[in-house]
């Protein structure tokens, strides 16, 4: 069993803001690693890109703990949320190797607002040879 | 919406038909890898085999009415104790015929005539079981080529086993390549050795070792011979085609003993090309004498002709594999850097040079030329191919109708590289900024100055744009679609002092989304130069812009 909190249930964010929290876990046998990652993906049209960004270690030697932990928000991507892509940021406590994990979504961007792109009308096709 | 009931069972369908699709591979390398395997063990346990004495008891040749080749064989005689055995088998499995020529052992056997003493080798196990040739287990080598599918087949297999939805996995737990890159460099350069190894095997057998074996015959003595027959025999393919091939039989005399052969020259296989075989094989019956070429070392080993013709260039067509596997394995820490996911902070491209004077100068994302050239070579590559095959070769009506599709589209490609040409000589524009990367809500001077005949630019507009591109797989494609959320004229002008040379400033609104590069996901922010040029192609050029954050 693991569990995962943010300090006052906070999930919005601007850059540089500390993401700070909690994890508790417990677990019948000792775990090889216990990680709370900071992490972004993308959702969307497009195959799905991610990378993990920040990681803080726990102590995985003990099968039943609880651990705090803090992060920077970085400078970028934002959290934005397009027609084809959106940017997600997440916090995931992860052990290793039970695979176990829980995410909490978060927003980062300035003043902890997701940015929301426009729908325009697409437009034609500029090119062309016209007989003028 | 979907419920886990129905996530569940797509997952299941969708690794179903992965290993299914893997399991392919894996059973046809298994398949000839055991099919290798138990010839290579046959040979081996003729070596433990008891050597015995034997009579050659003569040639026999006998037309073989299926593909109008001559089927050989050398029957001998020996004794095991104390029963008398006949055999005509050189070796087990007489019918692995390489190129569809006998070993040189069988030639240099087949020449000797009845009654010559050699020695066979008996199964002690089953008597009536001898060979006279204990054949060279070199050909353990071809193990490789199915071996490469049975390890892709089996390791698809697992990985498709062993792989977790996306839902089952956390982030970080699904990017794990993007910490370890390791693991993809390798992952990708095993990948291409495959290409490399099944290429270069591909080139030194269909490309190399024709030639080299052709040059080393063109040195050997030219001796008269006589032609028993010649005849080019044609062989219908498992899709239909029919290729084609040259069947020949002679006898020679060198230093006192004869010969025979049936190797017109070192070309490998058979090919769609008749007209030429045809006029060799009208030649060879019509030229009164003969000669040979014999290799002095071996005189069994002979061929009649050491010209290969324009053939020998199909065999550098396996090169293109050797080649995008070499691209392919030093392209890899490149490939997977790039996997390892976003820059944090967007950085201008590598195409934004610095000016001495200040500045910086913007490329187009597309240079008229680079996509001239790409167009003519695609034009030319396509076009060469299709009215070769409609022309050249006896190709049947309807497949003619069906080919005069894809000679439509090489027309429409040949217009595409008519305009893209007419494109080169448009005015050439160069842009300069004042900053090689903008923040959100920054501004930027863009200036431009035309090189060329401005006046024919009747209209300069200038656009600011912002895309989203994301790219994804359907089956075995990759496609990409985009998607403005900013396309906002910025300038216009009819001046043509102004259309030749002019500056403004951008303004990037504060509130959107800076640049973004992911492996399949982007957000791309360009301005856009638009002339129109009346009964001419316009000139539509986009310059990339690096907005942060």
């Amino acid at each position: 069993m693991i569990r995962l909190g943010l300090r006052d249930n906070q999930t919005s964010f601007s850059p540089g803001d500390n993401i700070a929290g909690a994890a508790l876990w417990e677990f019948p046998k000792e775990q090889k690693d216990i990680e709370v990652r900071l992490v972004w993906c993308t959702r969307g049209k497009g195959t799905e890109d991610g990378t993990t960004v920040a990681v803080e270690k726990l102590d995985a030697t003990k099968v039943a703990e609880t651990g705090t932990f803090s992060f920077t928000a970085p400078d970028a991507p934002y959290s934005f949320n397009g027609t084809l892509i959106a940017v997600i940021w997440a916090v995931e406590l992860v052990a290793e190797p039970s695979g176990e994990f829980e995410r909490i979504e978060i927003t980062i961007a300035p003043g902890g607002k997701e940015i929301v792109l426009p729908r325009i009308e697409q437009p034609k096709s500029l090119g062309g040879m016209k007989a003028r | 919406m979907q419920t886990k009931s129905t996530i569940k069972v797509s997952t299941a369908f969708g690794k179903g038909c992965g290993v299914l699709f893997f399991s392919v591979f894996a059973i046809m390398g298994a398949f000839f890898m055991f099919m290798i395997c138990a010839a290579l063990s046959k040979d081996w346990q003729t070596r433990g085999w008891s050597p015995q004495d034997a009579v050659l008891l003569g040639q026999t040749v006998q037309l073989e009415k299926s593909d109008s080749k001559n089927s050989e064989s050398i029957p001998f005689r020996y004794t095991y104790e104390g029963r008398t055995y006949t055999r005509d088998t050189v070796t087990l499995l007489d019918g692995m015929v390489v190129n569809g020529h006998r070993s040189d052992s069988f030639r240099s056997l087949s020449n000797e005539p009845a009654g010559t003493k050699v020695t066979c080798f008996v199964n002690p196990k089953q008597p009536g079981e001898a060979v006279l040739e204990h054949r060279s287990l070199t050909y353990g080598w071809f193990l490789l080529l199915p071996g490469v599918f049975l390890l892709v087949g089996l390791g698809g297999m697992y990985f498709v086993i062993r792989a977790k939805s996306a839902t089952a996995q956390a982030v970080s737990q699904r990017h794990k390549s993007a910490t370890n890159p390791n693991c993809g460099i390798l992952g990708l350069r095993l990948f291409a050795m495959v290409f490399i190894l099944i290429g270069a095997f591909a080139t030194w057998f269909i490309g190399v070792k024709p030639v080299l074996e052709s040059r080393e015959a063109a040195g050997w003595p030219q001796v008269p011979c006589k032609i028993k027959s010649a005849s080019v025999s044609s062989h219908r393919g498992s899709k239909g085609g029919t290729t084609y091939g040259i069947t020949v039989a002679y006898t020679y005399e060198y230093e006192g003993r004869k010969f025979s052969g049936d190797r017109y020259n070192f070309s490998t296989g058979t090919s769609s090309s008749r007209g030429w075989r045809e006029e060799a094989v009208s030649q060879l019956r019509a030229t009164k004498d003969p000669v040979c070429f014999v290799n002095p070392e071996n005189p069994s080993q002979s061929v009649l002709s050491t010209e290969i013709g324009n053939e020998k260039w199909f065999g550098l067509i396996p090169l293109v594999f050797v080649l995008a596997g070499l691209g392919l394995f030093f392209a890899a820490p490149k490939m997977t850097a790039r996997r390892a996911g976003a820059r944090a902070i967007p950085i201008p491209p590598p195409n934004v040079v610095s000016l001495s004077q200040g500045g910086y100068e913007l490329k187009p994302t597309s240079s008229p030329k680079a996509g001239c050239i790409g167009m003519g070579i695609f034009a030319l590559f396509w076009n060469g191919i299709v009215w070769t095959v409609f022309f050249l070769h006896d190709v049947p009506g309807v497949a003619k109708a069906f080919l005069s599709i894809f000679l439509l589209v090489g027309i429409g490609l040949a217009v595409a590289f008519a305009y893209f040409f007419l494109t080169l000589f448009n005015p050439k524009p160069t842009v300069t900024v004042d900053v090689n990367a903008v923040r959100l809500g920054g501004t930027i001077k863009f200036r431009w100055r035309f090189e060329g005949n401005t006046a024919r630019i009747s209209l300069l507009e200038v656009f600011l744009t912002a895309k989203e591109s994301a790219t994804y797989r359907r089956g075995t494609d990759t496609s990409t679609d985009t998607h403005y959320f900013i396309h906002q004229k910025l300038h216009e002008t009819r001046e043509r002092l102004k259309i030749a040379a002019d500056e403004i400033t951008i303004t990037i609104p504060a509130d959107s989304m800076h640049s973004f590069d992911s492996t399949n996901n982007k957000i791309i922010w360009a301005v856009k130069l638009h002339g129109d040029i009346a009964k001419w192609p316009d000139v539509d050029l986009e310059f990339p812009l690096t907005v942060q954050p």
